[in-house]
């Protein structure tokens, strides 16, 4: 039988207990911690929502202005409100409504690569009405734009008739923009009266034109 | 240096470079993807030198520009305020690609002040622009012309266009890569 060995134990080292904290420095963590809520309430309550910073960027102006955004200019020269209206190509547009009819000048700024009026709504309250496609080529709709040089036209709109009678109609908005998502553009908007504009019978619409008066 | 520090420098260090490090990589990567897509980068050609460029030489061999307002500018049925820019490229496709076709292009015309792009304008489609191009030339890019051929293109600018242009010429494949020909 072997002798028993004597156990060895090494001695618990341990590290020296951390100073204990005053009440200051525990008021100061507390304070630091108000501080970064504070910050970050006040940080998320007025960021931009998303909504927001993707909004389109609205260049307003009135009847007969000049407006210019970032690739597109446009001139809303005035509106009319008909119950048939008909084109220079022939066309006429029978409808159960009305047709709210735009004369529009519209250019390129900086690149007509591509540019035309995708975005050509009429705002009534809070419904939005897009151009008709119906006229083809009778409206400035399917044309492309070019640079600096500017095609007016027509843009026909067919709404209820009810639409003209309500009291939005006294504060309608034109809204052109190069692209139909109108997020993170320029968008030119002019507010109209339709309220204001007597419903004719019928009205002939003229060629769309090239060229800078 | 606490004993946190001691403890925890390392693994802060490395989220300290690591983190910018990925978000670079990661921004650069997704952004030059992106402007592969389009014409970024531009290669400036004199006037009178020819280039290689997407498979073919490219060569302007004239310019004129039509007032408006002049008997041509009306003759042309230019619309109001509008000047008329004809350049001629005479274009010598040099490859074919799989399909034997030489290369096909974009042309655009740039309105420059100095190096700064101020306005681009499309190769025209107005409506009603009376313009005879000669039997000779080509109105643009044709992937099944293999012989030397002249490609003249037109743009119809506002007269307050000024004189410093230069056509903007691109072949998709070479992309971002362009010609940009002073005039």
């Amino acid at each position: 039988m072997s002798p028993v060995q004597p156990v060895v134990t090494s001695p618990i080292t341990s590290s020296p207990p951390a100073p204990r904290k005053s009440f200051w420095q525990y008021l100061l963590s507390g304070m630091l911690l108000a501080v970064i809520l504070g910050v970050t309430w006040v940080v998320s309550h007025t960021s931009p929502t998303e909504e927001q910073w993707q909004a389109a960027m609205p260049v307003t102006g009135e009847l007969g202005e000049v407006l210019t955004g970032r690739n597109i200019e446009a001139t809303v020269h005035g509106v009319q409100v008909a119950e048939e209206v008909v084109a220079y190509t022939g066309w006429a547009g029978p409808t159960n409504g009305v047709w709210v009819v735009v004369d529009v000048s519209a250019a390129a700024v900086v690149d007509d690569n591509g540019a035309a009026l995708r975005a050509a709504e009429l705002q009534v309250g809070d419904v939005i009405y897009t151009a008709s496609d119906r006229p083809d080529f009778g409206s400035i709709l399917p044309h492309g734009l070019s640079t600096g040089i500017h095609l007016r036209g027509p843009l026909m709109f067919e709404v209820p008739r009810e639409l003209i009678d309500s009291d939005a109609a006294a504060s309608a908005t034109v809204r052109l923009g190069l692209d139909s998502d109108t997020r993170l553009d320029s968008v030119i908007e002019v507010p109209v009266d339709l309220a204001g504009i007597e419903v004719a019978a019928s009205i002939e619409t003229d060629e769309p034109v090239w060229g800078n008066e | 240096m606490s004993l946190w520090w001691r403890r925890n420098g390392i693994p802060v260090a490395a989220i300290a470079i690591l983190l910018p490090a990925t978000i670079f990589i990661t921004f650069s990567n997704e952004i030059g993807a992106y402007n592969k897509a389009f014409a970024t980068e531009p290669v400036l050609v004199e006037t009178g030198d020819t280039v290689d460029y997407g498979g073919a030489d490219w060569l302007v061999i004239n310019t004129e520009r039509i007032l408006a307002g002049s008997p041509e500018a009306i003759e042309s049925e230019l619309p109001a305020g509008a000047d008329l820019i004809v350049v001629t490229t005479l274009v010598t496709p040099g490859e074919v690609d799989s399909d034997g076709q030489s290369p096909s292009c974009a042309v655009h015309l740039d309105e420059l002040d100095g190096d700064t792009v101020l306005r681009t304008f499309s190769d025209s489609q107005l409506d009603g622009i009376e313009h005879d191009r000669p039997p000779t030339a080509l109105g643009s890019c044709t992937k099944e012309e293999l012989d030397p051929y002249r490609l003249e293109s037109i743009f119809v600018v506002p007269a307050d266009a000024n004189d410093t242009l230069a056509l903007r010429l691109e072949v998709y494949n070479e992309l971002p890569r362009f010609l940009q020909i002073r005039l």
